[in-house]
């Protein structure tokens, strides 16, 4: 893209950490609530010190292409996901051999829409933050904390289940670690 | 307004099912998809459609730099961004490159049927 991309830095500060999860927050209920029809009953924040971060059963994660190699994941319980794509994907002719790699993608695309809409908000100076495309984990896994990295977490709680957003700075090497294991 | 043949370029093939069946439903027709920039230029090349919505963030080659090649080619081509980016140096870009409209995910049937005869009744006319 032009050079009015990819520079700078999104997370300059815990507080702008914290605005940002505020505001993924905020969109990813709305997100859940026009495209689902999924009502978050409740929001419990950890903007302090994670130790560890507990992936449920489907991940999803993307990397902001700026300074500081943001990385945010979404991680869900089968259910919620399993219901968020049946919303999701309502009215589409879907064979069962597709239904697990479409679940995929509806993971894949609830992050890369919530965090597109969200870059306009935080965009500095003119300049616009690329994304990389959403990489998808299967299974539960553990992922403790590297030293100088720092864990923003949020949990929406719904009826069909629970998920999980993860901010994580810097981004790279924990996506590496994921793909290894 | 005539029914329009429509190239759909997203890597979500999900999405792609999305905007086929919203395409069917505002009276259009999705001519041909493609899930790469490479193949989106090889897509215009065989079915020279009447319109393209192209998907930004791709793995190979995003949808801006696709926009432009596609353009060298076929200087009258009405392409679409349809993308989550909404950030106005993005779609400054995106409108520098020769995009003749700009959509933001997630899509709404209305919204896709607005932009698509607002950019048809614009410039449609030049091809």
């Amino acid at each position: 893209m032009s050079d009015k991309t990819g520079t700078g830095n999104i997370l300059q500060s815990k507080l702008a950490a914290e605005k940002f999860m505020e505001a993924v927050v905020r969109r990813t209920v709305l997100f859940l609530a026009d495209e689902a029809s999924i009502i978050v009953g409740s929001e419990n924040y950890d903007l302090t010190d994670v130790q560890k971060l507990e992936l449920k059963e489907l991940t999803s994660i993307i990397t902001v292409e700026d300074d500081s190699k943001m990385t945010l994941a979404f991680t869900y319980d089968r259910e919620l996901i399993n219901e968020i794509f049946n919303k999701y994907s309502q009215g589409l002719e879907i064979e069962e051999s597709e239904v697990d790699q479409y679940i995929e993608e509806t993971a894949g695309d609830m992050i890369n829409i919530i965090l597109g809409n969200i870059l306009a908000e935080f965009q500095q100076n003119g300049r616009a933050f690329a994304l990389s495309t959403p990489v998808i984990v299967n299974g539960a896994k553990s992922i403790a904390r590297y030293k100088n990295h720092e864990f923003f977490t949020a949990e929406l709680v719904t009826e069909s289940g629970t998920m999980a957003i993860f901010c994580i700075t810097p981004g790279e090497p924990l996506r590496k670690r994921l793909m290894k294991k | 307004m005539r029914s329009l043949n429509i190239l759909v370029v997203d890597d979500s093939q999900l999405t792609t099912k999305k905007i086929a069946q919203m395409l069917t439903v505002i009276g259009h027709n999705m001519v041909a998809s493609a899930k790469t920039g490479e193949e989106a230029i090889k897509q215009f090349a065989k079915h020279k459609p009447d319109m393209v919505t192209m998907d930004i963030t791709m793995p190979d080659m995003n949808g801006i730099e696709a926009t432009k090649r596609i353009l060298q080619e076929n200087p009258g081509a009405l392409i679409m961004m349809v993308t989550s980016h909404g950030q106005e140096a993005m779609v400054l870009d995106a409108i520098e490159s020769g995009a003749k409209g700009y959509l933001l995910k997630p899509l709404q049937a209305e919204k896709l049927k607005a932009n698509i005869e607002e950019i048809y009744e614009k410039y449609g006319d030049e091809n």
